[in-house]
């Protein structure tokens, strides 16, 4: 299972012919983040091969990652029975909500709670208005997290299971992406790299542009 | 080399073509000159730039072979910066090698005014990770101010090259060896030197075959 480091370092040195100089303009962070989004691409092209294969949009288990501990508030807008809570990125934008595969809490007093129930956009402003079950309800807004529940939420800790390449902020961590779709990872990534080196860059010191 | 054995092959040179003598003098005034010149040349004279590329034929970093040969002037050290993050440039500095800090002897990028803000307000790559360093009025200034664990390598010029004489009975100079500055160059490189000497020497006689014998020496090799 590489690393994020171990990825950096073979598309790094792929790109530079050898090993780099450490003076080098594209740094391993800047790597990173091109890592990040080839992942996405990754996923997202994950996703259309399931509807090209059976016909429904799906991801694959390999691409899913489940945080934990993250800590749920009132809701800043202050609604009743609303709650919120800060996801570790922003959802994936695959089909509706298949971003957020599932959200559940872990309660010092009740337990592990059953999964919460989704909504899309498209749900969410008749939801209300119609029976439903009684449950907890979710939604994401790009990284902040909503939910609806008769319970009061604040202070419970989220189980949250998301696609996510893994801890961006440890380059050590290893890159949550099956192998199969790696190369797409690579691929995007060193065409960054290149793109980058391609640039021309200012020779002199004057404090004008490149012209 | 020693440098009594480079005074002799640049004497017998001249002689040669008999013209004239150098004095220990003089040759103490245009070895330290000569050794100078051809570091110049290994650094990279900027006079051999091509217009949108800033690189001479020869220079340091284009190979190990370079750099071998100037490695008798490269040596490293600790800096111990103020708490305005600056130091001075260490004497007789003639190029900056690398700047390095931490275990891991990662590089702190030397950074020209025009970009200096872009390096500081970095967020990919934040200064107090990737420290950065720029030269101004001969003090080095390092961001943040805090780094530490911070080293030099530099190329330096070497002590003068001295050959060193006491006067015998006649007032002839007999070589002193204790008092001699020998050249570090290896002995490879030491025939650059001299050829370099050499046509200092050529101007100085007005002689065209001391002066064509030290351009074939520079132009074709030894």
């Amino acid at each position: 299972m590489p690393t994020r480091r171990y990825l950096i370092e073979e598309y790094m040195r792929e790109a530079y012919g050898g090993f780099i100089t450490d003076d080098a303009s594209v740094t391993p962070n800047l790597v990173n983040g091109w890592i990040d989004e080839g992942v996405a691409v990754a996923a997202k092209t994950n996703y259309l091969d399931a509807i090209k294969i059976d016909g429904t949009g799906y991801s694959n288990n390999s691409f899913y990652a489940t945080f934990s501990g993250i800590s749920i508030s009132a809701d800043a807008a202050g609604r009743f029975g609303y709650f919120q809570a800060t996801l570790p990125q922003i959802a994936l934008g695959l089909g509706a909500n298949e971003g957020v595969g599932s959200v559940r809490i872990n309660s010092s007093e009740l337990g592990l709670s059953n999964s919460f129930i989704p909504l899309t956009q498209n749900q969410l402003e008749y939801f209300e208005n119609l029976p439903r079950p009684n449950g907890v309800y979710y939604w994401n807004e790009g990284s902040t997290l909503f939910l609806v529940s008769k319970l009061n939420l604040t202070g419970e800790k989220a189980i949250v299971r998301m696609i996510s390449g893994g801890d961006s902020t440890n380059l050590d961590s290893a890159l949550n992406c099956p192998s199969d779709y790696l190369p797409i990872v690579k691929d995007y990534t060193l065409k960054a790299i290149l793109n980058h080196r391609a640039q021309s860059r200012p020779q002199a010191n004057d404090g004008a542009d490149i012209q | 080399m020693t440098v009594d054995t480079a005074y002799k092959i640049i004497q017998f040179a001249i002689n040669k073509s008999q013209n004239g003598y150098l004095t220990p003098d003089e040759f103490n005034l245009i070895m330290p000159q000569a050794s100078t010149s051809y570091m110049a040349y290994l650094l990279g004279p900027f006079q051999k730039y091509q217009n949108g590329r800033p690189m001479a034929p020869v220079e340091i970093g284009y190979n190990g072979i370079i750099l071998e040969r100037l490695s008798p002037f490269i040596s490293t050290e600790i800096l111990t910066l103020d708490g305005s993050g600056q130091t001075d440039m260490p004497e007789n500095w003639q190029h900056i090698v690398a700047i390095n800090y931490g275990a891991k002897k990662q590089r702190v990028r030397f950074v020209q005014q025009d970009s200096l803000f872009s390096y500081l307000d970095s967020v990919i790559d934040p200064v107090e990770s990737n420290p950065i360093y720029t030269i101004e009025g001969g003090k080095l200034t390092f961001y943040p101010a805090t780094v530490s664990g911070v080293s030099m390598s530099t190329l330096k010029t070497q002590e003068p090259i001295k050959w060193a004489f006491n006067l015998d009975s006649n007032n002839r100079p007999v070589y002193d060896p204790d008092g001699s500055v020998d050249p570090l160059w290896l002995d490879v490189d030491m025939f650059e030197v001299m050829a370099r000497a050499l046509a200092l020497v050529g101007v100085n006689l007005q002689s065209q075959a001391v002066a064509q014998y030290s351009e074939m020496i520079k132009q074709g090799g030894q």
